[in-house]
């Protein structure tokens, strides 16, 4: 009997519905740091969303995230926040509340410490941005860190906030960054 | 094919609900992976991960197509899949699974390709999560390759392919209760196993049934400043009834607990504001493992659950020095701690300060039958007391690690200096020779032939008991001073500079306690039986080297190399002898007859000789006889002689590595990396290919020992990136959750991944 390939049959049966639209984030259900759970959902209640998964041994996951937290800050007025996905195993789990707390970082955090919700967000690459409209639809995704990359991202806030008629202050990344220079901003652990 | 048809209708089957909702949502990601070496490191590997998801539904394909993989079996099709359905408090899954309960001291699945560990299950998990509660009830099917060098068959010598493969079928349960600051969580889990082994009597490849049962507890607590978590978890195993007495009365299961802490404190006073103290604690005792079977999951069927993944309590370092030099952690046997101290200093950057020290469980001594010679001994007795601190004794395994670090920015230009101090003892091995001494003792038995009472000489004697004759007791120690450095500018426009500079200076080698079980080996080059040192000389032109005496015509005639009817044009005086006015060999240009060096001629073959080539285990550098008591150290680090080319032993190892990146945000970036070492280290030694990138920096620094490689990374689109690397890589261990394998050496080859969502 000749042997038949049914790689390319369910390939073609996941292209048909490719033709569906953008893509929308799954609904998951997420370990909060404080132990309790979320789902994403929620997050989008007021507005659209930056999910970013990072973790403490990832030295330029660490580099964007006090970007992440400038503008989760900033834009908070306007519905806008982060959710920070740290993908730490169990054996740093321990040292991401301290980093985040002596980092003074204050948006969400959820953790993903068998990388489960990573797999399902299909992030390849550390760190992850995944920029949500208030429905679910990823608007932006880009991976991996390049010092500079703090204004794509920005830009595409703006896009988006622009085309959903949010209102918003512009923000002046040079100036909030020399303010975080100044105080010291990187702490590894 | 039946069994794949089936797969793909169900996999179908379950698909179908999805397209009955509206909302859909269908996307992928693909990675491909590439390398080829010189050296026969070849890979080829593709994934591609497919998720079709609704409101309520999820589903997750992954497809691998690799010949062969980095490590791992090679696989061509459908990989793993799963369906989630989710509504209101109520989450189904059915496929393949991973779960994390706590910390992992029950339950901690994942799929991680670094170390080739991939220990979820393919089965069912429902839970329920509400506000005050959360339930999981999971049930399932694992099969776990790893690759064993313990398990006597398929062994793969260049430890890639898994041949070890334990079949599970687990169900559990866990529950996790909130209340206020505090949260509690109730767990167990059973695993019936099959597991491969060796048979104990006949050495063959054979197979166990085995049943472990596990139950834990955990709480935590977030109290203002204060944050805490506790888990405790208790291992039962036990052999299945089926299984035959031979493996019974041979090897019973060791069953215990392990305990995992960790407590968080965040300053908020005037002075230490923005600073914190974490502190973990393990204690790790569902297994006690003697220095020779640590890592032996082959025998000791009892070590922890594969699912049992607890945390390391370990620093993850991004120091590339620094990561090869963490232990694997032995999550059945370990016990120790890790304190780390963080916080702004003022104007300056952060300061980080952390200590990690950890050890074995137990003080192991080896016992020594009296029936057979103690080579044969394997077996070893623990003290099995409970220890609540890591051991110094070098028989636990201690590893202790001190890291300090400054972090922070000056102008556009972010730092980080760490200085890093490492001491571990690896492997510990313990080796006493015995003999009968045809002599009776107080407690033996003999033949009374002429029934006097008293054994007489020639008397048989029928229990010879063996007493120890020497002894060795071996520790492998490593001991390091790292210091990792980078520097990152940013220029500006989306430019930026990457600097990293890492320098280490490495202690490695082997401590010794031992009696010689045998004379010092020796090269006899003159036959007489002894070790001979170096001939002493008088070196008068002080160039090292012992220098001859010129030659005149008459050792030149006694040679052969005048011949006897040209005597007269030499011998003007023709007295038969050399005399001054007459021939010589004017070796130094000063037209004078020169003596030799004088020279104490041990073998009177008439010039100097080096010392004859020796073992010298006790590093005295001299031979040493049989007997002799040693208590020395050797180094696993040697350079070669320039001149001799013999291996000249070096105490210690200097590591230099160099890292130049520049990048454009968002584009690209591009980075070369040097690694240099000052010696090389005793073993086998592979012949290193010099590829071209190597020949154009040979131009610039000397190649020797040195790996080379040009990395670059295109982000093509915001969802695509392409990496690729040119060059050579050095081997060595790399660790991943706890586990480490070996990494062989990439030899003058490239490496590519090519990383897509779609």
């Amino acid at each position: 009997m000749k042997k038949i390939s049914y790689g390319p049959i369910i390939l073609l049966f996941f292209s048909t519905f490719l033709a569906f639209g953008q893509e929308k984030i799954p609904n998951l259900r997420l370990k909060m740091i404080n132990g309790k759970y979320a789902k994403i959902n929620d997050f989008l209640k007021d507005g659209p969303m930056i999910i970013d998964f990072w973790a403490t041994w990832c030295e330029p996951c660490k580099k964007q995230m006090k970007y992440l937290n400038i503008f989760n800050n900033h834009f908070k007025k306007s519905g806008f926040k982060v959710l920070a996905v740290n993908t730490d195993t169990p054996k740093s789990m321990s040292k991401v509340k301290s980093y985040v707390r002596t980092k003074k970082f204050e948006f969400e955090v959820a953790v993903d410490p068998n990388s489960q919700v990573k797999r399902k967000m299909k992030v390849l690459q550390m760190p992850t941005t995944i920029l949500v409209d208030q429905s679910g639809e990823i608007i932006f995704r880009h991976q991996g860190y390049l010092p500079g990359d703090e204004h794509d991202i920005l830009k595409e806030i703006y896009d988006l906030l622009d085309k959903k008629e949010i209102a918003y202050e512009k923000l002046d990344l040079n100036k909030d960054n020399n303010k975080q220079l100044k105080t010291g901003a990187e702490v590894d652990f | 094919m039946i069994s794949r048809l089936k797969k793909i209708t169900i996999g179908l089957f379950l698909l179908s609900p999805i397209s009955i909702y509206g909302q859909i949502s269908a996307g992928g990601s693909s990675v491909l992976k590439f390398g080829e070496s010189k050296n026969e490191f070849n890979y080829s590997e593709v994934l591609l991960n497919m998720n079709l998801s609704n409101e309520f539904l999820n589903t997750w394909f992954q497809f691998e197509y690799s010949k062969p993989p980095e490590i791992g079996m090679s696989i061509n099709g459908l990989r793993k899949f799963r369906v989630d359905y989710s509504n209101g408090p109520v989450e189904l899954s059915v496929g393949d699974i991973y779960k994390i309960w706590g910390r992992g001291l029950i339950l901690n699945q994942f799929d991680d390709q670094n170390v080739n560990l991939d220990n979820g299950y393919r089965g069912l998990s429902f839970s329920l999560i509400e506000e005050k509660y959360a339930l999981n009830l999971i049930s399932g099917i694992s099969n776990i390759n790893r690759i064993s060098q313990d398990y006597w068959q398929n062994i793969d010598q260049e430890s890639r392919k898994p041949n070890h493969l334990s079949k599970h079928s687990i169900f559990g349960s866990d529950l996790e209760l909130f209340g206020g600051p505090i949260s509690l969580g109730l767990s167990f889990l059973q695993s019936r196993e099959n597991h491969p082994i060796n048979n104990p009597v006949n050495m063959m490849p054979d197979s166990i049934d085995v049943i472990h049962r596990i139950n834990g507890l955990r709480v935590s607590s977030e109290l203002g400043s204060f944050s805490s978590y506790l888990e405790v978890s208790d291992k039962n195993t036990l052999l299945a009834k089926s299984e035959s007495l031979e493996y019974k009365s041979i090897f019973k299961p060791y069953n215990g607990w392990s305990l995992f802490g960790n407590i968080n404190y965040y300053f908020t006073n005037k002075f230490l504001d923005g600073w914190s103290l974490t502190m973990e604690y393990k204690n790790y005792n569902t297994t006690k493992l003697n220095p020779s079977e640590k890592d032996n999951f082959v025998k000791n069927y009892d070590m922890n659950l594969i699912f049992t993944q607890p945390p390391t309590v370990m620093r993850e370092h991004s120091s590339v020095f620094l990561a090869r030099l963490i232990p694997q952690v032995n999550f059945s046997d370990e016990v120790g701690y890790q304190i780390s101290l963080v916080g702004p200093v003022k104007n300056i950057g952060y300061f980080t300060l952390n200590y990690q020290a950890a050890s074995r469980t137990d003080i192991w001594g080896k016992t020594f039958p009296d029936d057979v010679n103690a080579l044969l001994a394997t077996e070893w007795d623990g003290d099995s007391s409970i220890t609540l601190k890591p051991y110094l004794n070098k028989v636990a395994l201690p590893f202790n690690e001190l890291y300090i670090e400054m972090e922070g920015y000056v102008n556009n230009i972010r730092y980080q200096l760490g200085l890093g101090l490492t001491e571990k003892v690896p492997d510990y091995h313990v080796l006493y020779n015995s003999g009968q001494n045809n002599i009776w003792d107080e407690d033996e038995d003999f033949v009374d032939e002429n029934n006097n009472g008293i054994w007489d000489s020639g008397e048989f004697l029928t229990s010879d008991k063996y007493s120890i004759i020497n002894k060795k007791i071996e520790n492998k120690y490593v001991s390091a001073v790292t210091l990792p450095t980078l520097l990152n500018y940013n220029i500006g426009n989306g430019w930026s500079i990457d600097l990293k500079y890492e320098f280490q200076r490495l202690k490695s080698g082997t401590e010794f306690l031992a009696t010689l079980s045998s004379d010092e080996f020796f090269e006899d080059l003159d036959g007489d039986g002894e070790w001979d040192m170096a001939e002493v000389f008088d070196d008068v032109d002080d160039d090292g080297i012992w220098d001859a005496a010129e030659e005149t015509w008459y050792d030149l005639w006694q040679s052969g190399l005048i011949p006897d009817d040209q005597l007269y044009y030499y011998d003007a005086d023709e007295d038969g002898f050399y005399s001054e006015g007459e021939y010589f060999t004017d070796a130094n240009g000063n037209n004078q007859w020169d003596a030799g060096e004088s020279l104490t001629d041990r073998d009177g073959d008439g010039v100097w000789d080096d010392a004859e080539s020796l073992n010298d285990l006790n590093n005295d550098g001299l031979w040493s006889e049989k007997g002799t008591y040693l208590d020395s150290t050797k180094s696993n680090f040697y350079i070669t002689d320039s001149e001799t080319g013999s291996a000249i032993s070096k105490d210690f190892q200097n590591n230099h590595l160099i890292s130049l990146g520049v990048g454009k945000s968002p584009h690209w970036s591009l980075s070369l990396t040097i690694e240099s070492s000052s010696t090389y280290e005793y073993g086998p030694q592979k012949n290193s290919i010099t590829n071209p990138l190597e020949t154009f920096m040979g131009n610039i620094i000397d190649l020797d020992n040195k790996w080379i490689a040009l990395e670059l990374m295109i982000n093509i689109n915001s969802n695509t990136r392409l990496d690729l690397m040119y060059g050579t890589q050095r081997g060595g261990i790399i660790c991943s959750n706890g586990i480490c394998r070996y990494v062989e050496p990439f030899d003058d080859g490239f490496k590519l991944e090519l990383s897509t969502v779609f």
